[in-house]
């Protein structure tokens, strides 16, 4: 039977030996990783640790660093190979040199990326697709207000009567107490019912018959029920998305 | 099945020529989502078509190290695929280059310096270097410029290469000639 002490140091262990695992299968630039807190930290665990198995699992990280300290050694050295010229030498080579000589130097070892920023056959394809599915709503030339009529000549709400379905929600809403979590009150079987419910949802919250509160840190939002009369003081609007 | 693989070419040459990003290029996973399991073998085609003229694929990793088509995907996926020149440029290629001399020179100066120093310096140490030669404003001007095409990168208080001189230039080569 493991103690407390030694589960909990077990799991450090094995959270640290993933970390190095994870940090030995990237494809990450090994220069800029840190080893010094995970040295720190498996310091720690080797002092908490006095039995065999946690110093076995010790060891197992201490093989891993070994390895990253290894591949960051031979990256180093390869670098350092390849780059590593005199910043003062460099300054001197540059100030000896004309304009020519430096634009030579630089032509000579540039290949530049070749692209075009142009409409091509796809893009054109794509955009005629997206410009035939928007509604011709979008390009009237004054803007109008989102309101039930206006939904209803898109057709957006023309087989239900948006008023008794408002009804019928707030009186849901009066029935669960008049507080209700947001996906429990539009839950349905079916997606588009949901979504229908969603928006009825929206009218009701506009017409002021009923308010969110929100709980960010528990990732929670709210319906609470209003007096019918009550008007929204300061309107403003947040999206809440439909699973 | 041929033209299925013609159909393939064309796509590949879309994707790496037409800029659909705002910075030029696409990642491997995205031509494999585009052009199927086996888009290596159809980069390697379009290769050896564009190669005929002057032009060549290039695959970096976001580290900056050149790739090749023959590394497996799980190298390749998150590299940039670009088109870019096969043989160097001549001085005279400039004129269409978009680039001036005066800028191509101070674009050398920043680089050598950025790489003496061990991979970064300051727009401070930078601008007095430039202003060696050019006024202060246009050294402040071109390093400006620099980093907005993606030559040089500004983080925090530093200057340090971009993701494009990374890509673009044989940082090895550029160093030999200027001691040369």
């Amino acid at each position: 039977m493991l103690s407390d002490r030694e589960t909990t140091n077990k799991k450090e262990i094995q959270k640290l030996i993933e970390e190095l695992d994870n940090i030995i299968s990237k494809e990450e630039n090994i220069l800029e990783i840190n080893l010094d807190e995970k040295i720190r930290k498996l310091a720690e665990l080797l002092s908490n640790s006095n039995n065999l198995e946690e110093i076995n699992n010790c060891s197992e990280v201490i093989q891993r660093l070994a390895v990253i300290i290894f591949e960051k050694t031979k990256a180093l050295k390869n670098r350092s190979g390849i780059l590593y010229i005199d910043p003062f030498l460099t300054k001197l080579a540059i100030l000896g040199s004309d304009v020519e000589k430096l634009s030579r130097a630089f032509i000579q070892s540039w290949r530049p990326v070749v692209g075009r920023d142009v409409i091509n056959p796809f893009l054109l394809k794509e955009s005629m697709t997206y410009w035939s599915n928007i509604t011709k709503y979008s390009f009237e030339e004054e803007r109008e207000e989102r309101n039930v009529e206006n939904e209803v000549k898109i057709n957006f709400l023309s087989e239900r009567e948006i008023s008794e379905e408002i009804e019928k929600m707030y009186e849901e809403l009066e029935k669960r107490g008049g507080k209700e979590l947001y996906e429990k009150l539009i839950e349905s079987e079916n997606l588009s019912d949901k979504i229908f419910k969603a928006v009825v949802l929206s009218f009701m919250i506009t017409y002021g018959y009923a308010g969110i509160i929100r709980e960010p840190l528990k990732g929670k939002v709210w319906v609470v029920k209003k007096e019918k009369t009550t008007e929204s003081k300061n309107p403003e609007s947040f999206v809440i998305v439909v699973k | 099945m041929e033209e299925e693989s013609t159909k393939k070419l064309r796509r590949a040459a879309q994707l790496l020529f037409f800029k659909s990003h705002r910075n030029p290029g696409i990642k491997g996973w995205e031509l494999r989502k585009a052009l199927g399991q086996d888009y290596t073998k159809v980069l390697k085609k379009l290769e050896e078509r564009i190669s005929e003229l002057g032009l060549t694929i290039k695959i970096v990793s976001d580290s900056g190290e050149l790739k090749t088509l023959s590394e497996p995907h799980e190298v390749l996926s998150n590299c940039r695929f670009f088109i870019s020149i096969k043989d160097p440029l001549t001085i005279t290629d400039l004129r269409t280059s978009g680039w001036s001399i005066d800028e191509i020179a101070g674009l050398t100066v920043c680089i050598a310096t950025i790489i003496s120093k061990e991979g970064k310096t300051t727009r401070q140490e930078l601008e007095q270097i430039l202003s060696q030669k050019l006024p202060k404003w246009k050294a402040t001007r071109l390093l400006s410029k620099y980093v907005r095409a993606g030559y040089l990168d500004e983080k925090e208080d530093y200057i340090i290469l971009g993701w494009r001189t990374k890509s673009e230039v044989d940082l090895e080569n550029i160093i030999k000639y200027i001691f040369s």
